[in-house]
């Protein structure tokens, strides 16, 4: 039951301009020697020239892998058994491999949430910074250096000189993920995918890191899909918001209206949960967890967990079939899965 | 088993101060001289019954100051008192017994079970540490425990990877209940846990902590978690205890820069608030080389070019009752 959305394209809010960058359309993922449905079932996704698009979700719910596919580095167990992604006009599942090395770190790069972890750590800061630049751009050894340089001092880290000849286990983890903007941005490519940017490092630093993203979209038309399971980081930084549960999005549409007007309960769930309200009292939870969800083939995979549908007395109908992605009223920047989400076309 | 002379009460320990902590000294050696200012001089009191929270960045000595305390390490000077005991230097079967009453859980916890072990062995080893010998007993204190903790029997004959997150941080709990401490240290208990599972862990923890009467050592960079949980808030900062007030005070009246910065940060989404004056500039110095004067001058809005906070180590100041600060120009950080 995949819609195509067409009409998503148009442009719902000020900033980006309307052609799109990133196009998913069905994608589905799965693990064939894995119990338990596919990681990823049939997502659509639009990201426009200089847009942050947030992906937000739990753990399993499939954001990175939908970031592993999008960069054609999912590992080999996983399987694409349907749908497709474009980057500007270009299918990236289908090319050849030629092509897609040419792509990547030069039209597409990548953050990712341990960036120690991601730095060679025997190679210096400056080299693998540049190293974009020498692959795609052809730049020669001495100018690498020089950029490199440049590229450091642009994303705050001070001394830049000397830093480009440190190796990564010199550096703390806030300066890490400085260095690892510095060389996604090098070649300077059109998208971004941050996956978890922000996660391992300190609220202080956080708040510097997603502020030299914000400046660098500013600055470059720069289009970033941002995953990230914490709503706060979302809400001061995304333009349009989808919001994945068990492989599927259960609800998209302009940040704003998902946290001011959220239709799906799990959204509805998520917000409320992530709160954490100063007074002492019993802290809103949502009950079980996603673990089985996936292997959830009939109704919604939300169900077991969602109150609204006991509440409502829907439990039935929610088992039988699974709701379609619809518009939330008559405009077309707001989707949910969900019968008891507003507009939905015909309770069956 | 009988006290050793040395677990006499020390009649500095008021009955309602649970743990003692007296200028609290540990470095790491590096090499070639150079050493890791981790806790520098720390001074804190725990009371009986309550939820002590400690913030501040990474690496600015949370943990090490907490496995100091449980004597998960040596310290190099000062005192811990735990229930009028010294576990500094308890030596032995008092050690053992002091261990028991003081428990930790974990960040990670799929780091902190044996992935190769089923859950059974992994719950039932401090038992069996601490001399509990019958199988069934063991077996019957394990169900009770899973029981409190929301879980059931079936989790015992699983491997860590056969569980989810929040699953595994209720085992890791449990494991630490088992032995029936009076204190619990939870180092970062639920900032590896997604949104929806830490609400559930944070519940757990207050329904536990009333049921059982323990006393609760929070160490969390997640300010939200602090500011629900506990009663009094420390801030740590290179080492050093900045500021300790009780939750409302520190939340409503920071009156450190650094603990304005850490609020403004933590909590500015929630306001909808630009970050604007608050926001910090650059990122702790080094532990190894901790500036000389207060350790936050470098960063710190106030005190960035003054030669008083370059030259002279602020001493704590009363800012009201139970509200200690360590900054020379406190009253301005609480004006602006």
């Amino acid at each position: 039951m995949i819609r195509h959305r067409e009409s998503a394209t148009q442009p719902a809010c000020s900033p980006p301009s309307d052609t799109p960058l990133l196009e998913i359309r069905g994608l589905r993922v799965d693990f064939p020697h894995v119990e338990g449905g596919p990681a990823i079932d049939g997502i659509e996704l639009t990201i426009r020239r200089g847009e942050i698009v947030a992906l937000v979700g739990e753990s399993g719910s499939g954001k990175t892998m939908t970031a592993l596919a999008v960069m054609g580095l999912l590992p080999p167990e996983a399987e694409i058994t349907g749908g497709t992604a474009t980057l500007d006009g270009e299918d990236l599942f289908t090319m050849s491999s030629t092509r897609r090395d040419q792509i990547r770190g030069n039209k597409v790069a990548m953050l990712f949430q341990q960036p120690k972890a991601m730095l060679d750590p025997t190679a210096k800061v400056g080299t693998q910074v540049s190293e974009s630049l020498r692959r795609h751009r052809g730049v020669s050894r001495r100018d690498a250096k020089t950029r490199a340089v440049e590229l450091l001092r642009d994303v705050g880290i001070p001394e830049p000189q000397r830093r480009a000849s440190s190796y990564p286990y010199q550096l703390s983890g806030g300066m890490a993920q400085r260095v690892m903007i510095a060389a996604a941005l090098s070649a300077d490519p059109a998208l971004l995918v941050a996956d978890e940017p922000t996660t391992a490092l300190d609220v202080t630093v956080q708040a510097q890191i997603l502020k030299l993203l914000q400046r660098k979209r500013d600055e470059l038309g720069l289009s970033i899909l941002l995953i990230t399971h914490d709503l706060g980081i979302v809400s001061s930084m995304a333009d349009r918001t989808a919001v994945m549960y068990a492989g599927r999005i259960v609800e998209d549409g302009v940040t704003t209206e998902i946290f001011t007007d959220p239709q799906h309960p799990y959204t509805q769930a998520l917000l409320r949960a992530s709160l954490l309200e100063s007074e002492r009292g019993k802290l809103f939870a949502i009950p079980g967890s996603a673990t089985q969800a996936r292997a959830i083939d009939r109704g919604c995979r939300f169900r077991p967990r969602c109150d609204t549908a006991r509440e409502l007395g829907i439990t039935e109908t929610c088992g039988s079939a699974e709701p379609t992605l619809h518009a939330c009223g008559d405009h077309d920047h707001h989707h949910s899965r969900c019968y008891a989400s507003r507009g939905y076309p015909e309770v069956p | 088993m009988t006290p050793g002379p040395v677990s006499m009460p020390l009649d500095r320990t008021e009955p309602e101060q649970l743990v003692v902590v007296e200028d609290l000294v540990k470095h790491f050696q590096l090499g070639r001289g150079k050493r890791v200012h981790s806790v520098d001089g720390v001074s804190l009191t725990v009371r009986r019954g309550e939820v002590l929270g400690l913030v501040g960045e990474s690496g600015c000595g949370k943990s090490t100051l907490a496995r100091a305390i449980l004597r998960a390490v040596q310290i190099d000077s000062g005192r811990v008192v735990f229930d009028g005991r010294d576990v500094s230097h308890a030596q032995g079967k008092e050690l053992k017994a002091l261990r028991r009453s003081m428990q930790l859980v974990f960040q990670d916890p799929y780091g902190a079970l044996d992935p190769r072990m089923r859950l059974r062995t992994s719950l039932g080893a401090p038992l069996v540490h601490h001399g509990v010998k019958n199988k069934q007993d063991r077996r019957d204190r394990m169900l009770a425990m899973l029981e409190r903790v929301g879980l059931d029997e079936t989790i015992l004959e699983r491997r860590p990877h056969e569980c989810s997150g929040g699953q595994l941080q209720r085992v890791v709990i449990a494991r630490a209940l088992l032995l029936e401490p009076q204190f619990l240290v939870c180092d970062e208990p639920t900032s590896s846990l997604d949104a929806s599972i830490r609400a559930q862990i944070l519940n757990l923890l207050v329904e536990l902590k009333d049921e059982l009467g323990l006393t609760l050592f929070l160490i969390s960079h997640d300010l939200r978690v602090v500011r629900y949980l506990c009663d009094r808030v420390a801030v740590m900062y290179l080492g050093e205890i900045v500021e300790v007030a009780t939750r409302d005070d520190l939340f409503l009246r920071p009156a450190h820069p650094y603990t304005k910065a850490l609020i403004a940060a933590a909590l500015a989404e929630e306001a909808c608030a630009e970050q604007t004056a608050a926001q910090l500039e650059g990122e702790p110095s080094s532990p190894i080389d901790p500036p000389a004067g207060c350790r936050f001058h470098p960063r710190c809005p106030i005190g960035r070019d003054r030669d008083l906070c370059h030259t002279l180590s602020p001493a704590d100041s009363p800012v009201g009752d139970e509200h200690l600060v360590r900054c020379h120009f406190w009253p301005e950080a609480t004006s602006t």
